[in-house]
């Protein structure tokens, strides 16, 4: 016994312990790292590939380059038309769901009674399922039977045909989705508590009122707040696929006025097998998204105040 | 100057610093997925080497191990009481299959969340079930990829067991390639028919229709009768309404009944909507949205909205199918059925729906596929499967078991003419199909039929360019990246 234990104790030290706890820490890595490699880096790096190839995996695969970068950009007007009503949605939705979202918060951040369960009604649509959503507005959106416009007719005024109108079909969406707010609302809800209510008790001292309050320190200290879901936000409004493929019968109708970029890779890639232009797509919506995002955080360092720096 | 702690210099001296660890994670991971990726082995050959005299007779003696051909069945129900529906079907059925085929074994699988998504990528990856079943033009879809299971060899051999003409003629039309061999098996092919309320009809003091096809009305006194019903004032009220005529199977009967079509039935890349009969139908269709106010499309559009506006009492009649008579037995009317109306010139016509089991062309075990296929189709497997789901069983033989079996499990039906299910099928046709159908319907024809039918914005003989671009498109003239740029100069 006392022999083992000199042994145990005797035994050279083949790692340092430093050098044992960063082993330890990238075992405890490895499997998000495999997982992304597996699951996101290498699919994504495969479509990359795909976008080179005409293919459908199945009967034909042939390298053509960048053609279909070519032709996303230069050649099929539908395409555009994706592109433009993504970018119509994204540029309406993200500014107004920010907006009222952060009013929304701005609201329940009052004392007001009743505020767990008002907070909860504003958030329950954002933790309903996209397709049950989609579902309840097809029906409101109903233009001959719908509440929506059996409500305006009751003040005398004709309401559009909303999803059956050219016109009306984006505005529809964004109008839906914008139900979809209380999600960001709970993250201002955070961060408006999160601002030292001893910065409101100077500015009332110095005689500053409610807006200039609102201005001068709710929105200042909110701007890392307001950064973080524009960003989200933009990601998410560019990729809008479910809401369309349930309104639209997985149209993007009608006349292609909601066709967006989602439901346009979707379409050629599954619908029509052009998986190697569907991948095309996916990279030219990626880069899009990404060059927005890094916009938005770049332009950070002019608007977004930080307390601790 | 900045001072490293003696902790972070001694880490950077290590051999394993992170980005060495990164580069290990990215070389094992690349690793693992070669590996994963490899085409397995080549499998044994088919045919055994005969093993020497003297070994054959001790061979011979022992007992062979029987392989069992594992075979997997994916359905295609996502609904909860459909999901069980086909549970119930599968447990009663399957013993009967196990009775007679116990070299092969079945794992009956429900269908995944995005079923067509995961069955394309289950083709590419070379994992697609033995089996799965599909609709409409989707499973020509598979035809045409070269990935459905060639029936018509095993057809051929065991057409005595098949009954291959009790099927309606065009039953199995939609998945036969361009040689004429069938692609897959029958699953349920609900006649078209037109289910009226007769609370309504007695309401407005107008005749019951036909109970079938003799003295059948038509197209035009459709509308007669249909305007007896059209309000256009708060509560709104149709005479009818369907899926959508857009560019589908919704339009095709009305064409078909006109004497026209939607595909060239001598050619399925030629577009046949340019035709004196086919303009006829779809100016029937427009003037009956926009002009007479009969037919509900926006308010009906989409999968519910023509059901929910005839359960509704906002449609006098609704074109429909025996797809789940289920929630029509809970009516708050009486409902009955009469046939769809016949074109100008007295064509009885309807639409049967296309639903199907087709094999994978990559299972591992195509005979064993074939039985199962088979069996799916036959009796044993139809009788259950119609029973749970409430479905129109394919071969005509059931008619009457359908019939019986529904009505004993809701009485209601016992007054509803089922009868006629059976007839329209031997009058109708499936869908017809284009090469290339998704392209040719749903992204050339869709839009020109959204601006005539949908938006009432433009007149029928608008579709007419846009029938031509299809033929242009499957003739390889243009490319897919053209289509956008040439729907732009057609004004969609």
């Amino acid at each position: 016994m006392a022999a083992s234990v000199q042994r145990a104790t005797g035994r050279r030290r083949v790692l340092s312990p430093w050098l044992r706890e960063a082993l330890f820490g990238y075992l405890c890595l490895i499997p998000w790292i495999v997982g992304f490699l597996v699951f996101t880096a290498g699919p994504m790096l495969a479509s990359l590939g795909f976008s080179l190839l005409r293919t459908d995996f199945l009967r034909t695969s042939r390298f053509i380059g960048l053609k279909w970068y070519k032709d996303i950009l230069f050649v099929d007007r539908l395409a555009t038309k994706a592109l433009v009503n993504t970018a119509y949605y994204t540029f309406v939705m993200v500014p107004a769901s920010t907006a009222l979202a952060l009013g929304i918060a701005v609201l329940l951040n009052q004392g007001i009674k009743l505020q767990g369960l008002w907070r909860t009604i504003y958030y329950l649509p954002s933790v309903v399922s996209g397709v049950a959503v989609s579902l309840l507005w097809w029906w409101l959106y109903q233009p001959e039977m719908g509440l929506i416009n059996s409500l305006l007719g009751d003040i005398g005024i004709k309401g559009p045909r909303w999803i059956y109108s050219e016109t009306w079909a984006m505005p529809s969406l964004i109008i839906m989705a914008l139900w979809g707010s209380g999600g960001a609302m709970l993250i201002f809800l955070a961060g408006l508590r999160g601002i030292p209510t001893a910065l409101y008790e100077a500015a009332k001292m110095d005689g500053a009122g409610t807006f200039r309050s609102f201005w001068n320190i709710t929105i200042p200290m909110l701007t890392p707040t307001i950064l973080f879901n524009m960003v989200m936000s933009i990601i998410g409004s560019f990729q809008v696929f479910t809401q369309v493929f349930i309104l639209t019968n997985g149209q993007g109708g009608p006349n292609n006025a909601t066709l967006t970029m989602a439901l346009y890779i979707y379409r050629k890639a599954f619908e029509q097998m052009y998986f190697g232009y569907g991948s095309a797509l996916a990279w030219t919506l990626f880069i899009i998204v990404l060059i927005f995002s890094v916009v938005a955080l770049r332009s950070s360092t002019l608007w977004v105040f930080y307390a601790g720096e | 100057m900045y001072h490293q702690p003696r902790r972070v210099r001694a880490m950077e001296n290590r051999k394993l610093n992170r980005r060495d660890f990164l580069r290990l994670s990215a070389a094992a991971t690349t690793g693992a997925i070669m590996v994963a990726c490899q085409p397995a082995a080549p499998a044994a050959p088919a045919v055994e080497e005969k093993a020497p005299a003297e070994e054959k007779e001790a061979e011979e003696a022992a007992p062979k191990p029987v392989e069992k051909a594992k075979i997997v069945y994916q359905n295609r129900a996502v609904e909860e009481g459909a999901v069980l529906a086909r549970q119930n079907t599968w447990k009663e059925a399957y013993p009967l299959f196990q009775a007679k085929n116990p070299d092969v074994e079945v794992e009956f699988r429900n269908s995944p969340p995005e079923h067509w998504d995961k069955l394309m990528a289950s083709f590419t990856a070379g994992n697609a079930p033995d089996i799965y079943e599909l609709c409409c033009t989707n499973s020509w879809k598979v035809v045409e990829m070269g990935q459905a299971l060639n029936c018509q060899p095993y057809i051929d051999r065991d057409l005595d067991e098949l009954f291959m003409d009790d099927y309606y003629p065009d039953q199995f039309k939609p998945w036969k390639d361009d040689a004429g061999d069938i692609h897959a098996m029958p699953r349920d092919s609900g006649a078209q028919l037109l289910y009226y309320n007769v609370d309504m009809f007695e309401a407005e003091g107008v005749d019951p229709l036909p109970k079938d096809y003799t003295n059948n009305i038509t197209h035009d006194d459709f509308d007669e009768i249909g305007l007896k019903f059209v309000r256009r004032e708060e509560p709104m009220r149709w005479a009818t309404s369907s899926y959508g005529p857009g560019a589908g199977w919704n339009t095709q009967y009305h064409l078909w009944a006109f004497g026209g079509s939607m595909v060239d039935p001598d050619d399925k890349d030629k577009c046949a909507l340019n035709t004196e009969e086919a303009k006829a139908a779809l100016e029937w269709l427009r003037a009956g949205i926009w002009d007479k106010f009969t037919y509900a499309y926006g308010a009906a559009m989409g999968g519910l909205g023509c059901e929910a506006i005839f359960m509704g009492e906002r449609s006098a009649t609704v074109e429909m199918g025996p797809w789940n008579l289920l929630p029509w037995c809970q009516a708050k009317f009486k409902w009955d059925l009469a046939p769809l109306p016949d074109g100008p010139t007295g064509l009885h016509t309807g639409f049967n729906s296309v639903d199907c089991y087709q094999g994978w062309s990559g299972s591992k075990y195509p005979d064993a596929t074939w039985e199962v296929l088979k069996f799916l189709a036959s009796e044993d497997h139809e009788k259950p499967y119609s029973a749970y789901t409430y479905r129109q069983p394919c071969p005509n033989r059931l008619n009457e078991f359908f019939m019986k079996t529904l009505r004993e499990k809701e009485p209601r039906l016992v007054e509803v003419n089922m009868e006629l299910y059976a007839k329209a099928r031997e009058v109708g046709h499936p869908e017809e199909m284009f090469h290339n159908d998704a392209v040719s319907k749903n992204e050339i024809l869709g839009p020109a039929f959204d601006k005539v039918n949908l938006l009432g914005e433009e007149p029928v003989s608008f579709i007419a360019p846009f029938c031509e671009l299809v033929d242009r498109f499957n003739a390889g003239e243009i490319g897919v990246e053209d289509i956008g740029t040439e729907l732009e100069k057609l004004g969609a």
